[in-house]
């Protein structure tokens, strides 16, 4: 097993994990609230629905921060098949926080509020 | 704590506007001013407040003052990076365990 983080944009947390369950088996772990409660606790999530679901693939879900100043964020899971029937993985955090998008926004396009602003 | 006053400097959407101006590069406050409608002695109470939150800060040459985005205040994004970089592991140390758990 290796748990790892591939890859580390600046702002977004990746990591990769191979699983010993098939990625069917993993998709409910994910997915249905009863499972998914058991490991990812519902106070930790700001909303128990996702945000976004590709079944079987991927499913996204706000995050609730614990701490001021309580950063807003999404989680996605990606789920894949893995070697010998188990499953790869990847969970991507990253902050979606209105307060810090500007240093987001900045690097990937140029429609932000202080081009609206600036016109 | 840092992280409450930048929570009230940013709660106001004005304060937040001359952020996210100031997020596009550095520039003086009449710079800042423009497009919006406000005042100077408002903008100048707005800056202070970005400053005391550590969100900006300024840099003085000569006669005139730029305000930019300040890099420290990021600290606060590496507070929760280093947060969430321990908190995923266990979770899915507690995934795996569920996994053992649960019937195929």
């Amino acid at each position: 097993m290796s748990d790892t983080e591939p890859e580390k944009p600046a702002e977004d947390l990746v990591f990769e994990y191979e699983l010993d369950a098939p990625p069917e088996k993993v998709w409910r772990a994910i997915s249905i609230p009863g499972f998914r409660d058991k490991w990812l606790p519902k106070e930790d999530l700001a909303d128990a629905d996702p945000v976004s679901t590709a079944p079987g693939e991927e499913i996204r879900y706000a995050m609730r921060d614990g701490e001021p100043p309580f950063l807003e964020s999404v989680v996605t899971f990606q789920v894949r098949p893995g070697a010998d029937g188990g499953s790869v993985l990847r969970v991507v955090h990253g902050l979606t926080d209105a307060r810090l998008v500007p240093r987001k926004v900045r690097a990937a396009n140029n429609n932000g509020p202080w081009m609206m602003l600036a016109a | 704590m840092i992280e409450n006053e930048l929570f009230k400097a940013l709660a106001d959407p004005t304060r937040r506007a001359i952020f996210e101006k100031l997020a596009s590069g550095a520039m003086n406050a009449s710079a800042l001013r423009d497009g919006m409608t406000i005042s100077q002695p408002a903008m100048s109470q707005h800056l202070a407040v970005l400053r005391s939150a550590r969100l900006v800060r300024e840099e003085r040459r000569g006669r005139f003052v730029n305000y930019e985005v300040d890099p420290e205040g990021l600290e606060l994004i590496a507070t929760w990076l280093t947060r969430y970089r321990a908190y995923w592991p266990a979770r899915i140390d507690a995934l795996k365990i569920l996994l053992k758990d649960m019937e195929q």
